[in-house]
């Protein structure tokens, strides 16, 4: 069922058992798992089905540190959420993502892999990917010419993603789940229902309800048992702090652990790879018509142990083509996403014309390596709220972000490991980036060091209210019937794409909120 | 500086066969002139390529930086069936196998092969 909030009359109340803040890949993900219960969930969306700017305009923030994207054009406030923008990129995380790395300051989920692992298969279900099965040994059964570099897979292995049909270019989760969400009797999904308020109990230790605004000044108020944040990490951090009037650092903020830890992954064109002969493979292609898989060079656990790095992977790029390609970080700085993205294409296409006239030659046996790395967990790296106050009255989010040396040398390490692997299968050579280099420097950052648009980690998790502010189940410690769903609730950031770890984190939380109504 | 400067420029693309003619300058049939050739390296570099990183290598490198001396270290490998090529070849791969390697102007290169390209260099000065 869909409801326009904007035709709802002023101070109306609505009521249900579930109320999901939120209408991305977590909320959606969450939906559908309730639809066809006893329960009614009210799914709250700030956007409508298209994009609006004055929506969007609500997303605008201020960034300081280490150069990021506009606040406004890094996520999209609309039904689907950032997937409009989503490149479908699926991976689980490994087992050395979760576990506590003496070497890795405030890493350690209080799950594991195995704990997930059900909900990774479901996950996958709802993305729309084939089966959950991500060794290289299966696809090369399903596909062909998917040949491997002859590398010590002990050391440096090749990590598949699946890729979403769901994606952006196909117009995200809402195309694929619009239909559903708006005949499911139970689902009220409420668009132009942006939440600017949380009301707890007087003893703070339940929510009573939300507060919802649009931008046609109506206001209305959202009942349920169990209230469920699934609007982004930045957006999530900052509707916790700005609920203030009850907890004056925030709800759920007791030990100043809100808006902490903000993670990004980062993507930073760092090598050159230049091979001695033709290596057949589609390996390393991304078919952008109907891709279904990416393969990118990963660092073993143990090499990871032994080097005391965070964990990275490099993905493969032709070097003629990358050579002409600017930083996203350059390209996507338009504040108006629709701007950012045709930015993006632009530069892309003239990157790929350039290289026509110039793919002559050893070049055309030589890629780029685009690491992609996990970032510390750094307290400093944080979503405040400032004084400025959106057109709805919220204060908007500012994002500080920084880096720590340990990114640094995590970065160069897996491009050393990867090339003396490389070497040693005497395929070829690689060349760090001049950045690189110099050993002794781990804090300098290129102009290029993008982000993957990947926000994680503002509301980590931790079975110790004064490490984290969700437990193992994302329930806010303290707040009863309070959970966060979504990639913000990640202690540490991995290295794949966050999309199939927060959906399979949600429906985890699912499950959990189903039994605790059940119970 | 007439001649040099020919087999820079006109090495370029042809590394192959400029490698022996600038080492057979240095007294004649004194090391095997595979002992200068990156084989594996000549695949994605041109001469000039080779003897710009053998020269950045030696800057680095103050104490190997005659002819002589990265002769001596380049013959202590072994050969493999008579052959230095293959010898060589196999040395780069236990480099890389073992650690030992070195990154020059970016490039991580086994220290026989970059030893190899100083080689080169020198010779070219030679």
């Amino acid at each position: 069922m869909h409801i326009d909030s904007r035709n709802l009359p002023d101070n109306t109340t609505i009521e249900g058992d579930v109320c999901i803040i939120g209408a991305g890949a977590a909320g959606i993900s969450m939906a559908l798992d309730w639809m066809n219960t006893p329960y009614k969930v009210i799914l709250l969306e700030s956007g409508g089905f298209e994009y609006d700017d004055k929506v969007q305009d609500l997303y605008k923030g201020k960034t300081t540190g280490q150069k990021y994207y506009p606040l406004k054009s890094s996520r999209l406030s609309l039904f689907g959420g950032t997937t409009g923008h989503w490149a479908g990129m699926c991976s689980p995380f490994d087992n050395i993502d979760f576990i506590e790395r003496d070497w890795v300051p405030n890493s350690g989920w209080p799950i594991s892999r195995k704990d997930l692992d059900p909900f990774y298969a479901r996950a996958n279900e709802k993305l729309k990917l084939g089966p959950y099965n991500y060794n290289l040994d299966y696809w090369q059964k399903e596909m062909p010419n998917l040949n491997p570099f002859p590398l010590d897979e002990n050391i440096v292995w090749h990590k598949i993603w699946q890729i979403s049909p769901a994606w952006g270019f196909n117009g995200g989760l809402s195309k694929f789940y619009k239909e559903d969400i708006i005949k499911a009797k139970n689902i009220h999904l409420h668009t132009y229902a942006t939440v600017i308020d949380i009301k707890a109990n007087e003893n703070v230790t339940n929510i009573d309800h939300v507060v919802v605004k649009n931008l046609s000044g109506k206001r209305q108020t959202v009942k349920a048992k169990h209230f469920i944040l699934a609007s982004g990490a930045i957006q999530n951090a900052r509707l916790l702090l700005a609920s203030n009037k009850q907890a004056p650092k925030g709800l759920g903020n007791e030990n100043d652990i809100v808006g902490r830890y903000f993670m990004e992954h980062l993507e930073i064109q760092t090598a050159e790879l230049w091979l001695f002969e033709p290596f057949p493979t589609d390996l390393f292609t991304f078919f952008i018509e109907n891709p279904k898989l990416w393969c990118e060079l990963a660092i073993a656990e143990k090499v990871q142990i032994e080097n005391k790095i965070l964990n990275g992977t490099a993905g493969l790029s032709p070097l003629s083509t990358a050579r002409h390609t600017k930083p996203r970080i350059e390209t996507w700085q338009d504040e108006d996403p629709r701007k950012s993205v045709d930015n993006l294409f632009k530069n892309w296409d003239e990157a790929a014309k350039l290289a026509e006239n110039e793919n002559k030659g050893a070049i055309t046996r030589a890629f780029e390596f685009q690491t992609r790395i996990e970032q510390a967990p750094n307290p400093d790296s944080r979503v405040t709220i400032g004084t400025e106050l959106d057109e709805l009255g919220m204060p908007r989010a500012n994002l500080h972000w920084a880096l720590t040396e340990l990114d640094k040398r995590s970065i160069r390490k897996v491009n050393q490991i990867i090339g003396q692997q490389i070497g040693r299968a005497g395929i070829g050579r690689v060349k760090l980036k001049e950045f690189l280099q110099d050993e002794k420097d781990n804090t300098s950052w290129p102009e290029g060091t993008n982000g993957g648009w990947h926000h994680m980690g503002t509301t980590r998790m931790s079975k110790d209210p004064k490490r984290g502010v969700v437990d193992a189940n994302c329930q806010v410690h303290g707040l009863a019937n309070l959970y966060v769903a979504g990639s913000g609730c990640y202690a540490t950031s991995g290295a794949p794409n966050p999309t199939l770890t927060l959906v399979a984190l949600s429906l985890r939380l699912s499950d959990y909120v189903k039994n605790k109504l059940g119970s | 500086m007439k001649r040099r400067k020919f087999i820079i420029q006109g090495a370029v693309g042809v590394a192959a066969l400029s490698i022996p003619v600038s080492c057979q300058n240095y007294k004649n049939g004194e090391f095997d002139v595979v002992l200068a050739q990156p084989t594996s390296l000549l695949k994605i570099w041109d001469s000039e390529s080779i003897a710009k990183i053998g020269h950045q290598y030696l800057l680095g490198n103050q104490k190997e930086k005659t002819e002589r001396t990265l002769v001596k270290l380049l013959e202590q490998i072994d050969e493999i069936e008579g052959s230095i090529a293959q010898g060589l070849e196999q040395q780069i791969i236990n480099d890389f196998e073992n650690g030992s390697m070195v990154m020059v102007d970016g490039w991580i290169l086994s220290i026989t092969e970059a030893r190899q390209c100083a080689l080169f260099s020198v010779s070219q000065l030679n």
